[in-house]
């Protein structure tokens, strides 16, 4: 049984199951099973449900859900996280631009980005380029991600490019657009390296990114 | 270019999925800078922080309001010549005051209030409330934000008369100084409220209650229908031809919620507001962006009149809408915002709008529009190619376009 419980969890997340991956999690941890199998367990459901996503069949209310079962899970197992030499691939710093104030997007990508393996810095909505720049020199993250939903916010995106630019910064960087109405050609206009009107393609994108880079 | 018959009849022409002289135009709204340009004046209209100025300088309402009526029948009628026009969008002030569901409101606010003070930063104190003004999206951002809770939104509902959150005949000011203005010479649309209008909501929560609170998320839609029931009545009421229902259902990826969601939960609220406004003569447009192809049958199936905005750019594609469902909602819609308007050149937005008109216009049931609104960073070269496009292409008998 101890054999089926990796799989059962991952399972039990693809399926949406809050109450088995809640039983799940707590057996595994019972059974003295690593608390960081654990996690790549829910990590791996998390992206089964990605997929589901993009085939069409689950829609946002469903990743919004996996998000909740990924919080609860992690209140169980993330007390017996230990540090592994498997240690994350990247940091990538992401918020939503000035002026704008949503975040369902942008917090999909980070549920999906931590569940690829990154470190993830959120800084929240409504981000003012100076913040971005100030927190990428703190981190020294090598991925930068920017949200915004409206036509009339993502100019805010090009403030923040110019200004990494202006202080050096851009090219140490890789910065990915995300958003509604997000399109390559802007992206392109504003010097950016990618585009997606999706989070789990953001993810991938970001993966493959870090494969180049290392 | 001016037509044999009347923009009203014309419009009703196009709801009744008939022909008339020329295809009908019509724009929800239009951002201040373009509107300036058009104008020749710096306007009122949709210029949120401006309202906001005069408000808190002791300008009477009504002057204001004056002016927003003279600005919106010079731009839309004198100077666009449409043909229907949305006259105030009075119902977002009157709610909804669910504590923590509404992450910014529309700035509305300011009229309807009794005293407004400027603060620092962007700040306004409205009715001892205080708010912060957000510029790129005019949406006034309630501070603190409460987090919202299951447990505080049930009691929001239980203790809260919808009709104490609707709209009052006192606050239709514009609507009727627009209807006294304009007669009976072109349609007049007006807001009756929202279904689930994510953009404004706090839809993080909306979309997890979905699971773990099904019966609340019941609950607030419920309470939006039957908000937008009694704002539909009393602008109906006044004489407003269409009430428009704002619902933003979709992202560019498909709907926030699955179909088994919408259907029970969403459709038949959307069919109880259109079950009202049908019984006292009137017509529902819903409006949408984003991809809402997987609930397009279920939309239709409520009675809806008609679709607004049909945002290409997220892969609603009208001609397929006008081909599966042309004969039972009229297309409003949908020369993209993005790209052509505010991407593409003046050339990329006239061929866009034959194409457009090409595939939803022969037979009727078409409104020609952007998909969704004129936002500031629209080119103004680009929007008036559009119009002056339709007008010139938009003559009907218009041929349907093989495929």
């Amino acid at each position: 049984m101890a054999n089926s419980l990796p799989q059962d969890l991952a399972s039990a997340v693809e399926r949406l199951d809050i109450h088995s991956v809640i039983e799940t999690t707590k057996a595994m941890l019972k059974l003295g099973l690593s608390p960081n199998d654990i996690l790549d367990s829910l990590n791996r459901g998390v992206r089964q449900v990605g997929e589901k996503y993009e085939e069409g069949e689950y829609f946002l209310t469903e990743l919004v859900f996996a998000g909740e079962i990924m919080r609860q899970a992690i209140e169980i197992v993330g007390p017996h996280l230990t540090p592994t030499s498997n240690s994350p691939k990247e940091t990538i710093l992401v918020g939503t631009v000035k002026g704008d104030i949503h975040d369902l997007g942008k917090n999909l990508f980070v549920m999906f980005a931590k569940s690829a393996g990154f470190n993830v810095v959120d800084l929240g909505v409504d981000v003012a380029p100076d913040v971005f720049k100030e927190r990428l020199k703190e981190t020294c993250a090598r991925f930068v991600g920017m949200s915004a939903l409206m036509s009339t916010t993502q100019p805010a995106m090009r403030d923040v490019i110019e200004l990494l630019k202006k202080d050096g910064l851009r090219g140490k960087v890789k910065v990915i657009l995300g958003g509604a109405g997000i399109t390559e050609r802007f992206a392109a206009e504003i010097g950016a390296d990618a585009a997606v009107t999706d989070a789990m393609k953001g993810s991938k994108i970001c993966s493959q990114w870090a494969q180049e880079l290392n | 270019m001016e037509g044999k018959v009347k923009p009203r009849e014309r419009t009703l022409a196009a709801l009744h999925f008939e022909e008339p002289d020329l295809l009908p135009i019509f724009e929800l709204a239009i951002a201040p800078r373009i509107s300036k340009s058009l104008l020749g004046r710096t306007p009122l209209y949709s210029n949120e922080p401006l309202i906001l100025k005069l408000v808190s300088d002791g300008v009477p309402r009504r002057k204001i309001e004056d002016q927003i009526v003279k600005d919106v029948c010079d731009l839309f009628h004198h100077r666009l010549k449409h043909d229907v026009i949305a006259a105030g969008m009075s119902e977002s002030s009157a709610g909804s005051g669910v504590p923590g569901m509404v992450k910014g409101y529309d700035t509305f606010l300011a009229l309807n209030a009794q005293s407004v003070r400027a603060l620092e930063d962007s700040r306004w104190e409205i009715d001892g409330r205080r708010f912060r003004h957000i510029p790129e999206t005019n949406l006034m951002m309630p501070e603190p934000q409460i987090a919202a809770s299951p447990e505080n939104v049930e009691e929001y509902l239980a203790t809260h008369s919808q009709s104490k959150d609707c709209i009052s005949e006192a606050d239709l000011y514009q609507e009727k100084s627009l209807i006294e203005s304009l007669g009976d010479s072109v349609a007049i649309l007006g807001g009756i409220g929202e279904l689930g209008t994510f953009h404004t909501w706090e839809i993080n929560h909306l979309l997890r209650w979905l699971y773990t609170h099904p019966t609340i998320v019941r609950k607030l839609v419920e309470y939006d229908a039957i908000r937008s029931i009694e704002n539909a009545k009393v602008k109906l009421e006044i004489g407003i031809d269409i009430c428009f229902l704002d619902c933003d259902w979709g992202t560019s990826h498909g709907p926030f919620m699955s179909p088994r969601h919408f259907k029970e939960i969403w459709l038949p609220a959307l069919k109880s507001v259109v079950d009202a406004v049908h019984k006292r003569g009137g017509f529902v447009i819903a409006h949408s962006d984003g991809d809402i192809m997987p609930l397009l049958e279920d939309i239709v199936d409520s009675g809806i009149d008609g679709l607004h905005s049909i945002q290409a750019s997220a892969g609603m594609d009208i001609a397929r809408i006008k081909r599966d469902f042309g004969d039972r909602i009229s297309l409003w819609g949908n020369i993209d915002i993005a790209y052509p308007l505010t991407l593409g050149t003046v050339h990329e937005t006239a061929e866009a709008t034959k194409q457009c008109i090409d595939a939803a216009s022969p037979g009727g049931g078409h409104v020609l529009c952007s998909s969704n609104s004129i936002s500031q960073n629209v080119k103004l070269d680009n929007y008036l190619a559009m119009v002056s496009t339709a007008r010139s292409y938009g003559k009907y008998p218009i041929s349907r376009t093989a495929g």
